[in-house]
C-alpha cells in the first residue's frame, strides 16, 4: 500500500502524447475483472475527431454470453449514419425458417374469378406478407384485363392488375394474425373463355 | 372428427410451402412440405378453411432427392477426385 499514494488515482495520467501499450505472450492469458461494489459505473468517453474500436476473436469456439439481471433493464442503441446494417442473425434465421410460400392454380371462368390460393394463420403465428402474383396461361383467349385481389376476412387489403398476370412486392409487410383468413382471387374479363391461373403469396411467419 | 397428420400441420404453421389445386367440384389438392417434419404431405379437402372442412384423402410423399440423385449424392462422397 505505501508503494501508492493515493489509491484512488491509480491511472490519472497527463500528457501530449500517451502510449499504453500492453502486449501479454502466453500459453494462457486470464484478466479477470471483478467487481463488488453497491453501485458500479464504467464510464467509456471517447472524444475524438476519429475512434476506431476494433474487436477482433479468432478462435474455434466463441462464447459471448451477455446476461443482464435488473429489476429494470434499458438497452439504448442508436445508430445515425448514412448506411447502417446491423444484422440479427438469430432473427434472419427465424425468418428464414419460417418463410411461406402460399401459391396455387385453378381455372378461371371468364368474366369471373377463382381462389387460386388461401391460407388461414396457423395458431400462435403471426404472417407478414411481403408479396403476391399471379399468371394466365392460355393460348387461345387473350382477356381485355385480368388482375388480383388479397381478400382477409372479406375484406379486400391489396389488388393488383394487367392484361395477363405480374407480381407485386409490398414494401410495408402486410400483418395477419392466427384465424385470419387470407386468399387471392384472380380475375380475367373479356376472353370469351376459361383459362387457367396460377397465382400466390408469400412472407414469412413469427410466433405471436 | 380428429385432426388427419397434413391438417395438423395446416394449423400449426409446420410447413413453408404449401401449393393448392382448385378442382371442378370447388375441392383442393393441398401439398405442403418443408417445416419441421420435413415430410410432404398431399391433402384432398373438400370446403378448405370452412366450417365443414373434411379431408377426403390423405397421403405422405417421398421426400428428399429421388433415389437415383442420392446415388450420386453417396457416390460422389465416396470418391475423392484426383
Amino acid at each position: 500500500m505505501s508503494d501508492y499514494p493515493d489509491w484512488t488515482r491509480l491511472f490519472y495520467l497527463t500528457g501530449t502524447d500517451i502510449v499504453i501499450p500492453i502486449s501479454i505472450d502466453a500459453a494462457t492469458v486470464t484478466l479477470p475483472v471483478s467487481i463488488d461494489a453497491a453501485t458500479v459505473t464504467i464510464d467509456v468517453a471517447l472524444v475524438a475527431s476519429d475512434v476506431t474500436l476494433p474487436v477482433s476473436i479468432d478462435a474455434a469456439t466463441v462464447t459471448l454470453d451477455v446476461n443482464l439481471t435488473a429489476a429494470t433493464a434499458t438497452i439504448d442503441i442508436n445508430f445515425s449514419d448514412q448506411s447502417v446494417a446491423v444484422f440479427d442473425a438469430a432473427k434472419w434465421f427465424a425468418h428464414n425458417a419460417q418463410q411461406q410460400f402460399i401459391i396455387g392454380s385453378g381455372s378461371v371462368p371468364n368474366n369471373g374469378s377463382v381462389s387460386s390460393a388461401s391460407r388461414t394463420i396457423p395458431a400462435g403465428k403471426v404472417m407478414f406478407v411481403t408479396g403476391m402474383a399471379y399468371n394466365l396461361e392460355c393460348s387461345t383467349a387473350t382477356p381485355r384485363s385480368s388482375g388480383l385481389i388479397l381478400d382477409v376476412d372479406g375484406v379486400r387489403y391489396g389488388v393488383y392488375g394487367s392484361i395477363a398476370g405480374g407480381g407485386l412486392v409490398f414494401d410495408t409487410p402486410l400483418r395477419l394474425t392466427a384465424g385470419q383468413l387470407a386468399r387471392l382471387y384472380v380475375h380475367q374479363w373479356g376472353s370469351g373463355a376459361a383459362i387457367y391461373c396460377t397465382g400466390g403469396f408469400w412472407g414469412y411467419d413469427e410466433d405471436a | 372428427m380428429p385432426l388427419t397428420p397434413g391438417q395438423r400441420r395446416l394449423y400449426t404453421g409446420d410447413y413453408n410451402y404449401m401449393h393448392q389445386e382448385s378442382q371442378p367440384d370447388g375441392s383442393v389438392i393441398v401439398t405442403i412440405s418443408g417445416g419441421k417434419s420435413g415430410q410432404v404431405h398431399r391433402l384432398h379437402v373438400r370446403d378448405l378453411w370452412g366450417k365443414d372442412e373434411e379431408v377426403l384423402t390423405e397421403e405422405t410423399l417421398p421426400s428428399g432427392p429421388p433415389p437415383h440423385i442420392q446415388a450420386r449424392f453417396d457416390e460422389a462422397r465416396r470418391e475423392t477426385p484426383q
